[in-house]
């Protein structure tokens, strides 16, 4: 990098915020992404909205590509550094400024993690309400960038509907607050498509967050199945009994198995749990839970185990939360993925899948998001045998492929990032991308805000995307462009 | 000033047909606005050199997938319309637009426009999970997709959800779609005013309850609290709600035809009124919001959300109106023009260095400028 750049960081920011030390670096190659790695070329740590804006005025001012960083959780390589920018970490950004409990709102800054605020809400009868299962360690930022999800968004949507404000440092510099702490602020809804812009429009320097109240009852329950056919048809049962509840989680007897091992929360040794919640009033969700039940067992359900007590549903969930950390119990290496199918579709794909396990040769576990079609298969290989890591790389992207052709999504939760961005073009047409490439022209036009990542090819801003395809109104003959 | 029922309205029954028209007026910079089926023009420029784009004819391509509670609806067809069909498979789109529920799709996302189910169902914001879009430069666009978990992309989708028309045409939308729901039951409790009403229903926000709707509604002040479940869950929250009202002058249960006549007469005084504001404060300013404007004699109704944040009213009073303005500003309310003239003085433009961003965005979907720009306050 440029000495005369780096001199200039270095004055703009306190000693300690600028970290030089190689193998200190090494710790921000990558984010948990951990195939894809680069050296960036600084990285900061800034206290404030101030150095962060101080780092971006800089860093506009020399061109200098930058990437955020909240916590390095994600799984798409979005926080991948750039070789020749500054990775801005914002994890000392990490103050919960205002609770309010009467707005049901509260106001943190990007480094604290999801589940800080849930625990320091939690006191009021309050929790934020999208919970990824690495809450404990992914930071806000992060989740913003991501729109992460989590396994109750079923019933209560992404991050995107429960953030209500946020204050981000624009490419250029400027410091600018987008919605605010009501809902509905004026103009263009930029807050929508800034969440999940995967840190390619700004860098999020305070949050506005909506709370929710806790809800007065909450009932989970564990089924096993001999199929994942059958479980799969106890979830389409459910949903067709006009029940939306909170939470519909899927594991696979692999995924069992390692969960098992790992943090022993007392699964059935069986093809397929199902993990089903309510909750909401008493009355509403004990009537509907004897549904649930019920449809579960006609499904074929050959045991249902009800969580009586928070205990007992804290296990659960343990086990389900554990389920990708757990997979290095069963195999050296694996791959996630995170494709998304109508849930209509989800025993065709699966099939699929399970037939490019037995063609492949590698081991596949599947742990998923049932209710919403969010797939994971966990792709298991052993990196010590050359040529293993890009067979698995190879049978990750054929997954994506069958859940394109199903209709479905290339990401549910984990975004784009460097990893995804070549099955952009399958996924979106030409006109799409350069539609949204649009958006990011307005908001970056030089280029330089976490580049390379979401889209696949990348498109200068001067150009206008039109012209590059004759409309047919233009072949016609019926107008021309400006 | 002028208010017309029709400029010269252009009516294409394709996305790319409609594409082929923004491009054809952009290159003969001739300004247009997008519309629904029966909407009124508020026109600042002269109506003849404006023509409105009306996405009436866009009705094919309706598709219900009951077994992922999604649909993808053409912008042509009426709220109703679509929930008639899926009501077929017990699903619906859990809207009910300030406008009615004649509304065309495109309208209602354009305007991202929500009543009293928005505090149990959100806004169209909330439900979009797929668009479709006819640009000026001639392109048909799509963003998401038809699954409700997708983060590919940027979401065109919320980018154009209450963009009122500034960057194109909505031709197609899909949506997260709900279960109908098994019974509905409605207190219906009197108040001395709205502002107790609004102060009662705080404290209800605050229960383990789980009302569809939570409106204050006035001049005749009351409180509706409406539950959508199943028939006992539904009547057991209405009766505790009740017991709960203690404050209420009155509280009765209503259910079947009484309570969807309550309802309908409450929407039928917003379809009709030729002007709606609507102001967002914190909920807990909404009391003392509601007991100011319940002072100016020419807000002749109001229905609110205490919980969301959100008062409709509907005003014959002055533009600009200084009383208004200073309710809101004290407050920190501010108001959007959901009918009326949207260069109305009242409208709050968004910050300026937000301001900024929104333009640059402007400029890079209408870059000749032949789509409105309501966030503009004359
Ligand atoms: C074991 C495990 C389980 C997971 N489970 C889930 C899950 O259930 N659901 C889910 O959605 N995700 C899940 N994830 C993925 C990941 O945790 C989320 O994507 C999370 O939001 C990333 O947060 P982070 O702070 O680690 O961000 P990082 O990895 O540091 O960055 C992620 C992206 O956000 C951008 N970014 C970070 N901070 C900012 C900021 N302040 N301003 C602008 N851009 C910023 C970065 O540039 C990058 O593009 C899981 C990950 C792991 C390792």
């Amino acid at each position: 990098m440029d000495p005369r750049f780096l001199q200039a960081l270095a004055d703009a920011l306190p000693g300690d915020s600028v970290v030089r030390d190689a193998s200190e670096l090494l710790i921000y190659e990558s984010d948990a992404l951990v195939h894809l790695r680069n050296r960036p070329g600084a990285v900061v740590l800034p206290r404030s909205a101030c150095e962060v804006q101080a780092v971006v005025r800089l860093c506009h001012d020399h061109r200098v590509p930058f990437v955020a960083r909240g916590h390095g959780t994600g799984l798409s390589g979005g926080a991948l550094p750039h070789p020749d920018g500054v990775l801005i970490v914002l994890s000392r950004l990490n103050r919960i400024l205002d609770v309010d409990p009467d707005n049901q709102r509260v106001v943190v800054e990007p480094g604290v993690t999801n589940l800080q605020i849930t625990q320091r809400v939690a006191p009021l009868g309050l929790y934020y309400a999208p919970d990824p299962s690495s809450q404990s360690v992914c930071s806000i930022g992060g989740n913003i960038a991501e729109n992460s999800g989590g396994a109750h968004c079923l019933k209560y949507g992404f991050t995107v509907h429960h953030v209500l404000g946020i204050e981000v440092v624009l490419p250029n510099g400027a410091l600018v607050t987008i919605g605010g702490s009501t809902v509905d602020t004026p103009g263009l809804d930029l807050l929508g498509v800034f969440i999940g812009s995967e840190g390619t429009l700004g860098v999020v320097t305070k949050v506005t967050l909506r709370l929710l109240r806790k809800p007065e009852a909450v009932l989970t329950l564990l089924a096993a199945f001999d199929s994942i056919d059958a479980a799969g048809g106890a979830v389409s049962s459910i949903i067709a009994h006009g029940i939306v509840p909170a939470a519909v989680e899927m594991m696979d007897r692999l995924t069992i198995q390692a969960a098992e091992a790992a943090v022993h929360p007392n699964f059935p040794d069986r093809d397929a749990v199902l993990i089903v919640e309510l909750d909401g009033p008493q009355i509403e969700v004990d009537e509907l839970f004897e549904v649930v039940e019920r449809v579960c067992r006609e499904a074929g359900a050959v045991s249902v185990e009800i969580a009586r007590d928070q205990g007992q549903r804290d296990r659960i969930w343990k086990g389900r939360k554990a389920a990708f950390a757990a997979m290095g119990r069963v195999s050296p290496n694996y791959y996630v993925q995170d494709g998304v199918v109508p849930r209509t579709k989800l025993p065709e794909v699966l099939g699929r899948i399970r037939d490019l396990s037995v063609r492949s040769g590698l081991r596949i576990g599947n742990v998923f998001h049932a209710g919403d079609g969010n797939l994971h298969p966990l792709i298991c290989y052993d990196g010590s045998i050359p040529g293993q890591a890009e067979h698995a790389e190879k049978v990750a992207s054929e997954i994506l492929h069958y859940c394109i052709e199903a209709g479905g999504a290339i990401t549910g939760e984990h975004g784009v990032g460097a990893d995804k961005k070549r099955y952009m073009a399958d996924m979106y047409g030409a006109v799409d991308l350069d539609t949204m490439q649009m958006v990011r022209c307005a908001f970056d036009p030089s280029n330089i805000c976490n580049p390379g990542k979401v889209f696949p090819t990348p498109r200068l801003c001067g150009e206008v995307p039109g012209p590059y395809r004759a409309h047919p109104v233009e072949t016609l003959g019926l107008a021309e462009r400006v | 000033m002028s208010v017309v029922s029709s400029a010269e309205t252009v009516t294409p029954s394709t996305a790319s047909e409609a594409a082929g028209f923004l491009l054809q007026a952009a290159h003969d910079r001739t300004r247009v606005t997008p519309v629904g089926c029966r909407s009124r023009l508020h026109l600042a420029t002269d109506p003849s050199r404006l023509i409105a784009l009306s996405c009436c004819g866009l009705t094919t391509g309706f598709a219900h997938h009951a077994g992922d509670l999604v649909a993808t609806v053409p912008a042509g067809l009426s709220l109703s319309a679509a929930n008639a069909s899926l009501a077929s498979q017990g699903q619906w789109i859990p809207l009910d637009p300030l406008a009615g529920s004649h509304t065309t799709i495109g309208g209602l996302v354009a305007m991202n426009d929500s009543g009293p189910r928005r505090h149990g169902y959100g806004s169209p914001r909330d439900l979009i999970i797929g668009i479709e879009v006819a640009l000026a430069n001639g392109t048909v666009a799509h963003g998401g997709g038809r699954v409700v978990k997708n983060v590919a992309g940027y979401d065109l989708g919320r980018l154009f959800c209450g963009s009122r028309g500034s960057l194109g045409l909505i031709t197609a939308v899909t949506f997260k779609l709900a279960p109908l729901p098994r019974a509905s039951r409605t207190v219906v409790a009197h108040y001395a005013s709205a502002a107790d009403a609004a102060r009662a229903a705080l404290v209800l926000a605050r229960s383990a309850l789980t009302p569809s709707c939570l409106e204050v509604v006035a001049p005749e002040p009351r409180l509706l609290v409406r539950f959508e479940s199943t028939a006992s869950s539904a009547d057991r929250m209405a009766e505790h709600t009740r017991a709960l009202l203690a404050g209420a002058s009155r509280a009765d249960i209503v259910r079947d035809e009484n309570e969807r006549a309550v309802w309908e007469r409450h929407h039928a005084t917003f379809e009709v009124a030729p002007r709606v504001d609507k102001l967002v404060a914190l909920p807990m300013r909404v009391p003392d919001l509601l007991e100011e404007l319940t002072r100016l004699a020419d807000v002749t109704a109001l229905s609110a959300r205490p919980a969301v944040g959100v008062v409709d009213i509907v005003t014959n009073g002055p533009r600009p109106h200084p009383a208004l303005a200073r309710v809101t500003s004290t407050l920190e309310a501010h108001v959007d023009v959901v009918r009326g003239d949207p260069h109305d003085p009242l409208t709050v433009e968004p910050p300026r260095s937000t301001a900024g961003v929104m333009r640059a965005v402007k400029q890079q979907f209408d870059p000749a400028g032949i789509l409105a720009w309501p966030w503009e306050p004359r």
